[in-house]
């Protein structure tokens, strides 16, 4: 990314041009008029176009002055280096203060057309040439000097001419384009309110936009001087919003730094509409336009020096673009007051910081592209590393899943297998035990034993059904408990009826859930059937928001709660409570109905 | 008990293979009580029924599965593998679907529990040899959830799957419901309903060979598929 090629490109242009300037300034064979002040305004008044050779053409008819050719070869160079056409009346040329050619008011206007003013080589000076051409027309008299100068500027001109026309129409179609981007950015703008960098460089291109318009165009929407005073504060604008670009777009936070170049540039505006408004002497007024072009030239130093110490944080190396680039314009805006100033007079005409912002904008939009795609890539790498460091994350959260369950699956089995062992060990294992006893005791007869056994069998059966996949749904389990004990009270006097098989698939209950409410029936059919003497037998299911409800309900003798059943009783209450169950008692002289509620 | 039309002989000859030696004498005793029954043998170990078989081919046999030199599912297997007209009866001590179900997918006819009392004994037989099958809730669970499990297999065995009514029939039995009393709700003589469990458990029978197959076939032990 941060490759040579990078830190040398923006540096090419600002080289280019300023080697370009360099060479051409005072250079011998340059060509320049210098037209003092009072005529120039003389020309403004009737109208005159400035062209880019800086000479000044009559759009009148009455009076004009064609440019000097400047595709005469040397030798030959003061022939025919004049052309004047129009209707002049009067017309007078002079060479290094000696009279040329002084023109009847009949030759040229009757003429109406260029006539060639040939310029005697003894006449040409080695070094500077000045020429003097006086006009005498209709509407007055127009004094114009001009300096011939030899040399490489007869080739150079026609190159200079047209790289002004170039840049003309060049800075048309950038502010078309600053117009499109401007649309384009708007709603970025508006959307990402947070990130204002995006703000100022609207304000930036408008502003740059009005005075590179000034260039750009002929057309001037104001009156001269209001119009120079609108595109410099616009110029002092855009420095102002291109200091708070930069401070956003490389991320510095520096409030004290703006205000401070703010006020600096509020005086510079200040000053600068002193001397636009003629409110101080025209030499005053010249000292307050040149502060004032300092306070921007200043400016964009102190941008430039901003963005370069700033290169080293950047992701993207705007910053080093920047820095040459705001070198370039405050060369170029050198050149520009200098050649305001009359000071400087290279090839180059006037205008070249309008063409400094221009370059200046197209780079700050150049770098707004490519920060926008940078990021773009960025997120694309970074969606890219999410996407991997998910995929591992979530094989480390299986690996873990798997782990754990395969811990949960260990314990529950260590778990179920303890449960086992207590449930044979205080069911099984304790009858038998009872059984051995019994069996010691005299008078403990077969018939007994087998029912004994039975009752240990009717156990294991049970257990072993609660450990049934299948016995989980418990509307299963009562089911099955129905089948194994409908053999032995097919043999009973007593009628027993079962309500259970409408129940609905009850969701699954844990083994130990289904042995115990089977238990806890079981021994409550048990009870009935040993005690109650009852003619019928009623056993019944309900199952009603989330919970099952069982019944055996007989129609004996009853018992009094408190007496007798303690143990059986107590066995039933405790089994129900370790499961979560409740269990109701009721008995009376009409019967006993046991209710176990469970929820599922 | 009255003697089978078409049939020759003395009655349902019947094989008590069962190395339990007073289950054993008490089954004997049952058998050879009963009307319309003959004992054919009464043998504790895998070998003795096989020659046993060899001389003389039972119509009911009363197996024990775990045997001194074997499991009695071999047998039901060897005999399904000869197509040998043979029922067999196994005989549980718990009734539970793990050796209950094992045995009816290899091919056994039902299950009988060790403790059955005398008619018990005689009326599974009976039920047995008039085309019917015991089923518990239990193993009628298991029985839906394995005929009901949506299977990888080629759409020529899904005739393997359960009807509507099988389902039904299944549900009931689940629920606790003896044979009479789904005949009652289901509108179906008891005859049916034991024929349903019969058929029920020749489709765990097909279901299981096919499920081996598919998975021999997933595993390329079998080529194209097909046996």
């Amino acid at each position: 990314m941060r490759s040579r090629g990078h830190l040398l490109l923006p540096w090419l242009v600002p080289m280019a041009m300023l080697l370009c300037l360099l060479g051409l300034n005072r250079h011998p064979g340059a060509l320049r008029w210098v037209l003092p002040d009072a005529q120039t305004r003389a020309c403004d008044e009737s109208g005159a176009v400035w062209e880019a050779s800086a000479l000044p053409r009559f759009s009148r008819a009455d009076c004009q002055l064609l440019r000097v050719q400047s595709t005469q070869r040397t030798a030959s160079w003061g022939e025919g280096a004049i052309l004047i056409g129009g209707l002049v009346r009067d017309a007078r040329v002079h060479v290094n203060g000696e009279m040329l050619r002084d023109f009847g008011s009949d030759s040229v206007s009757a003429a109406n057309r260029a006539v060639l003013v040939r310029v005697p080589a003894r006449l040409l000076a080695a070094g500077r040439t000045e020429i003097l051409v006086h006009l005498r027309s209709g509407a007055g008299e127009y004094s114009y000097i001009g300096t011939l100068m030899f040399g490489p500027a007869q080739y150079l001109a026609p190159i200079a001419e047209r790289s002004w026309w170039i840049g003309a129409r060049g800075a048309l179609v950038g502010l078309a384009v600053t117009f499109a981007i401007a649309l384009f950015l708007v709603p970025i703008t508006y959307t990402r309110r947070d990130e204002s960098v995006y703000r100022w460089f609207l304000l930036t291109l408008a502003s740059s936009s009005i005075y590179v318009f000034n260039f750009a165009s002929a057309w001037k929407p104001l009156t001269l001087s209001v119009w120079a005073i609108a595109i410099h504060a616009a110029l002092a604008l855009s420095l102002w919003s291109l200091l708070k670009f930069f401070n956003r777009f490389l991320g510095r936070d520096d409030p004290r730094g703006e205000r401070r170049i703010g006020g600096l540039i509020g005086a510079a505006v200040a000053l600068l509409l002193i001397d636009g408004l003629d409110l101080v002497p025209p030499m005053l007024g010249w000292i307050c336009n040149g502060i004032f072009r300092a306070g921007m030239l200043l400016t964009l130093l102190y941008l430039a020096a901003l963005c370069w110490r700033a290169r080293h944080r950047a992701t993207i190396p705007a910053p080093t673009w920047f820095a040459g680039a705001l070198l370039l314009v405050a060369t170029l805006g050198v050149v520009d007051s200098l050649h305001v100033f009359g000071v400087f007079g290279g090839i180059l005409f006037s205008y070249t910081l309008h063409w400094g912002m221009l370059y200046l904008l197209l780079l700050l939009f150049a770098a707004l592209v490519f920060r926008i795609l940078h990021a773009l890539g960025a997120a694309e790498r970074g969606r890219g590393e999410l996407a991997v460091a998910l995929a591992e994350r979530g094989e480390e959260l299986e690996a873990e899943f798997r782990l754990r369950r395969e811990a949960e699956q260990a314990r529950m089995i260590a778990e179920e297998r303890h449960r086992i062992m207590r449930d044979m060990h205080d069911g099984v294992g304790g009858q038998l035990v009872a059984l051995i006893g019994q069996a010691q005791s005299p008078g403990f007869g077969g018939a007994a034993l087998q029912q004994q056994l039975r009752v240990t069998l009717d156990d294991l059966r049970l257990m072993i059904d609660s450990l049934d996949e299948a016995c989980a749904d418990l509307s299963v389990a009562l089911g099955m408990f129905r089948r194994r004990l409908e053999p032995a009270l097919a043999h009973l006097p007593i009628l027993v009826h079962w309500q259970t098989a409408h129940l609905p698939d009850l969701p699954p209950a844990a083994p130990t859930v289904v042995l115990n409410v089977l238990r806890i029936v079981q021994e409550a059919i048990t009870n009935a059937l040993k005690h109650a003497r009852s003619p019928t037998l009623d056993i019944s299911a309900q199952w009603e928001n989330g919970r099952l409800s069982i019944a055996v309900i007989d129609q004996g003798a009853g018992f009094v709660l408190d007496e007798g059943h303690g143990r059986g009783m107590a066995s039933m209450r405790e089994r129900a409570r370790s499961i979560g169950a409740v269990l109701e008692l009721t008995s009376s002289g009409v019967g006993t109905t046991v209710r176990l509620h469970v929820a599922l | 008990m009255e003697t089978r039309v078409g049939r020759s002989g003395p009655g349902v000859r019947v094989l008590i293979v069962e190395d339990e030696q007073h289950t054993r004498a008490r089954l004997s005793d049952i058998i050879a009580a009963a009307d319309g029954f003959a004992l054919l043998d009464a043998v504790g170990t895998l070998a003795a029924a096989r020659q046993a078989m060899a001389r003389a081919l039972p119509d009911v046999v009363l197996l024990d599965l775990g045997l001194p030199d074997g499991s009695g599912v071999d047998l039901i297997h060897h005999l399904r593998l000869h197509r040998l007209p043979c029922e067999v009866l196994v005989i549980s001590v718990m009734g539970d679907e793990r050796s209950v179900l094992g045995a009816i997918e290899a091919g056994a006819g039902g299950y009988l529990l060790k403790d059955s009392s005398d008619q018990e004994v005689i009326a599974a037989i009976e039920q047995l040899r008039e085309g019917g099958a015991p089923l518990s809730p239990a193993i009628a669970v298991h029985l839906m959830r394995r005929l009901q499990a949506p299977r990888q297999v080629a759409p020529s065995e899904v005739a393997v799957q359960l009807s509507d009514r099988e389902i039904e029939l299944l549900k009931f039995i689940a629920k606790g419901l003896s044979y009479e009393e789904v005949g009652r709700a289901m509108g179906l003589r008891y005859n049916t309903v034991a024929s349903y469990a019969k058929e029920l458990y020749r489709k765990l029978q097909v279901h299981s060979r096919s499920e081996a197959v598919f998975e021999a076939t997933q595993l390329g032990l079998v080529p194209g598929g097909r046996l």
